[in-house]
């Protein structure tokens, strides 16, 4: 198949599920009628189509995406494809620092929020570079560095949930990803995020290119890409940062997506970026779709079911040993 | 000469020596345990027990704090066993039954038992057991078929892990949304513990004991090489079935009882070698102590932290234990290069 119908057809799957997913519901409005909302703020179903479902179908798309690229481009940074913020442990130190931040602050602002987020991608990755400079920079260094670190950020954020009884329950609920009550403040940022880091990727694909190939041959073009490696690794915190501080930790999109990404588009190409974040996309509004309806009224956490499905995607890689043996 | 005489007096008494600290290191941090609370009782407090048993103290101390105390120091030489024991089965210094998964695997059954199927609630140890008996099977398999590295068995783990305590979080989620009870689950606590905890617990670690005796010999013959050992015609399949239920019990038993408390069989093993490079039962012992002292450090934390309000011991004995975790990583790491 060709790269740009294999695109164009999971854009048009993700519409389908978006489309879906403002339908569906505690009231089914027809897919009809959702079509008159979208254009007539007059009709009756527009209220709840404008200031519910339509934000939240939104933040799940971008989120989506955005983890599912800021994924793909730690596996390049770091040539491993078992890499991802959740696996190495930025997830959690994002989140480790909104927890401290609603520890002491009773209502934190979005941009707080969203800087405390930044702040705590930002001391996940100096531990990381601190680690991996005391020894030989590899990248299994940083995953094994990594998974310590998600355990000890784990630790911390359950110790400071449990001070502050009250939040515990919410808290935790947001800790694993939810869409719960996401409404239209997070949306702007969460585009402008998505739309910043598409053109940067795609104003640096040379660069990106570099960074794919094999280490041994990198020396011999007269190339260095040890700094790039870090450029990268920082926008993907930053781009993950404040992913987390608009729908929480959400885990596994960020590994899985490219994955299925590099099996559907085998041949690099840079389009392979857009395919990634509609695959992450899909991933992400089927969870949310799959955890609000499957024991409605209750609500489960996107983060939760996208576990559930990602796991076992996970161990199939790695029991098949589908990555080239690293690690 | 007359220098030597303590040293080779050391060398020659080491172990009893460092059993006897330990011990001490123990009733003394036990003590401290059932002394610190939202009240805190003084020396005097404790003696006066012994004479008058009719005061609120005495009341609060045996049948708060004391059962607390006993179901520390058993869970927690439980845990430290069952990890020295996994770790002696795959010859993998970080595959303990926390990171395999197997902690949040008995408690998905134990709870998916309790709500869907409350009439066979007699049988959940039993179940757990099963449970646990064919994941450490299909694990065994996989380590069989493909030699994984230390990385892959723990990033296995995490995956069993995630999906185990997603599962338990929806069910948890689906009937009642108790926040205590989904935090408990979660993390692991000892904090509503009383006699009949320890009482149920005691017979899991007996049998396992007894098992772990019965077997000492060949149990002590894991530590080699596998292909040495057949070559001496010594076949171990039965002894890795036989430890694996001694973990399997050991497990269990703490954590339906306690909750999934982390980190203690990955770290204390790691401190214990250091004193016991050989024998096998000396380790054993260590281990327990170890664990017993470990998780009431732990639990003392638990309560100071928040003072007065007390925390569950299994984020403490987590926090602790993942920082261990990553320090005993970058150890292994190092020994690489």
């Amino acid at each position: 198949m060709k790269p740009r119908f294999i695109i164009f057809s999971s854009c048009i799957l993700t519409l389908l599920i978006a489309g879906f997913s403002l339908s569906f519901g505690t009231k089914w409005i027809h897919p009809a009628d959702i079509f008159v909302a979208l254009f007539a703020p007059s009709s009756p179903d527009a209220a709840i189509v404008y200031s519910f479902r339509l934000p939240r179908v939104l933040i799940a798309l971008l989120a989506g995406g955005l983890l599912a690229t800021s994924g793909f481009i730690l596996q390049a940074a770091l040539k491993n494809d078992l890499a991802s913020p959740d696996v190495i442990g930025l997830n959690k130190a994002s989140a480790f620092f909104i927890v401290i931040l609603s520890f002491f602050v009773n209502y934190p602002s979005k941009t707080s929020l969203v800087s405390a987020a930044l702040f705590g991608g930002m001391v996940g990755i100096a531990l990381i570079y601190f680690v991996s400079q005391r020894f030989r920079f590899s990248s299994q260094t940083i995953i094994i560095s990594g998974i310590a670190l998600s355990f000890l950020f784990d630790a911390l954020i359950k110790l400071f949930t449990f001070a502050e009884k009250q939040l515990l329950m919410k808290q935790l609920v947001w800790l694993t990803g939810s869409l719960w009550g996401r409404y239209w403040e997070m949306v702007p940022l969460l585009f402008l995020t998505a739309v910043a880091f598409t053109v940067f990727f795609f104003l640096t694909t040379d660069r990106f290119f570099l960074l794919q190939l094999d280490n041994a041959i990198i020396p011999t073009l007269g190339k260095k890409t040890k700094s790039l490696t870090w450029l990268y690794l920082i926008i993907a915190s930053i781009v993950t940062s404040i992913t987390v501080s608009s729908v929480g930790a959400i885990g596994f999109i960020g590994l899985l997506s490219p994955h299925i990404g590099k099996r559907l588009l085998s041949k690099y190409t840079p389009l392979r970026f857009v395919l990634i974040f509609f695959i992450g996309s899909i991933i992400l509004l089927l969870s949310d779709l799959i955890g609000r309806s499957i024991i409605a009224p209750v609500e489960i956490p996107a983060g939760i079911i996208v576990s559930i499905i990602g796991a076992p995607y996970f161990l199939f890689i790695l029991i098949a040993k589908k990555h080239g043996g690293r690690i | 000469m007359d220098a030597m005489i303590p040293i080779t007096f050391f060398k020659k008494y080491y172990f009893t020596t460092i059993l006897i600290i330990s011990l001490l290191l123990l009733l003394f941090i036990a003590y401290l345990h059932v002394v610190i609370g939202v009240h805190l009782f003084s020396f005097n407090d404790i003696v006066e027990l012994f004479f008058t048993k009719d005061t609120d103290v005495y009341a609060i101390i045996t049948t708060i704090r004391l059962p607390r105390t006993f179901t520390v120091i058993f869970a927690g030489s439980a845990l430290a066993i069952a990890g020295f024991l996994s770790q002696l089965l795959t010859k993998n210094p970080i595959a303990t039954p926390q990171v395999l998964g197997i902690n949040s695997l008995v408690v998905f059954v134990s709870i998916f038992i309790q709500v869907t199927l409350p009439a066979l609630s007699l049988f959940t140890p039993l179940i757990a057991i099963g449970a646990v008996f064919l994941f450490a099977c299909i694990i065994a398999f996989f380590h069989y078929q493909s030699q994984q590295s230390m990385t892959q068995i723990s990033l296995i783990g995490i995956a069993f892990n995630l999906v185990f305590a997603s599962v338990t979080q929806i069910i948890i989620m689906a009937t009642e949304e108790q926040q205590e009870q989904l935090f408990f689950w979660l993390v692991g606590g000892v904090n509503h513990a009383t006699w009949s905890t320890v009482l149920t617990l005691l017979p899991y670690i007996a049998i396992s004991f007894i098992i772990i005796l019965f077997a000492k010999r060949s149990i002590e013959m894991l530590q080699f090489d596998e292909e040495m050992l057949t070559s001496l015609g010594v076949s171990i399949k039965r002894t890795q079935i036989v430890t694996i239920l001694a973990i399997a019990l050991l497990i269990v038993g703490v954590v339906s009882l306690c909750g999934p408390i982390a980190f203690v069989g990955l770290v204390v093993p790691h401190v214990t070698r250091r004193f016991t490079p050989h024998s096998f039962s000396h380790s054993l012992l260590l281990n327990g102590l170890f664990g017993a002292i470990f998780l009431l450090l732990a639990d003392v934390a638990a309560k100071l932290i928040f003072f007065p309000q007390e925390i569950y011991v299994g984020v403490m004995s987590a926090l602790i234990g993942s920082l261990f975790f990553f320090l005993i990583l970058l150890k292994l790491e190092r020994q690489k290069l």
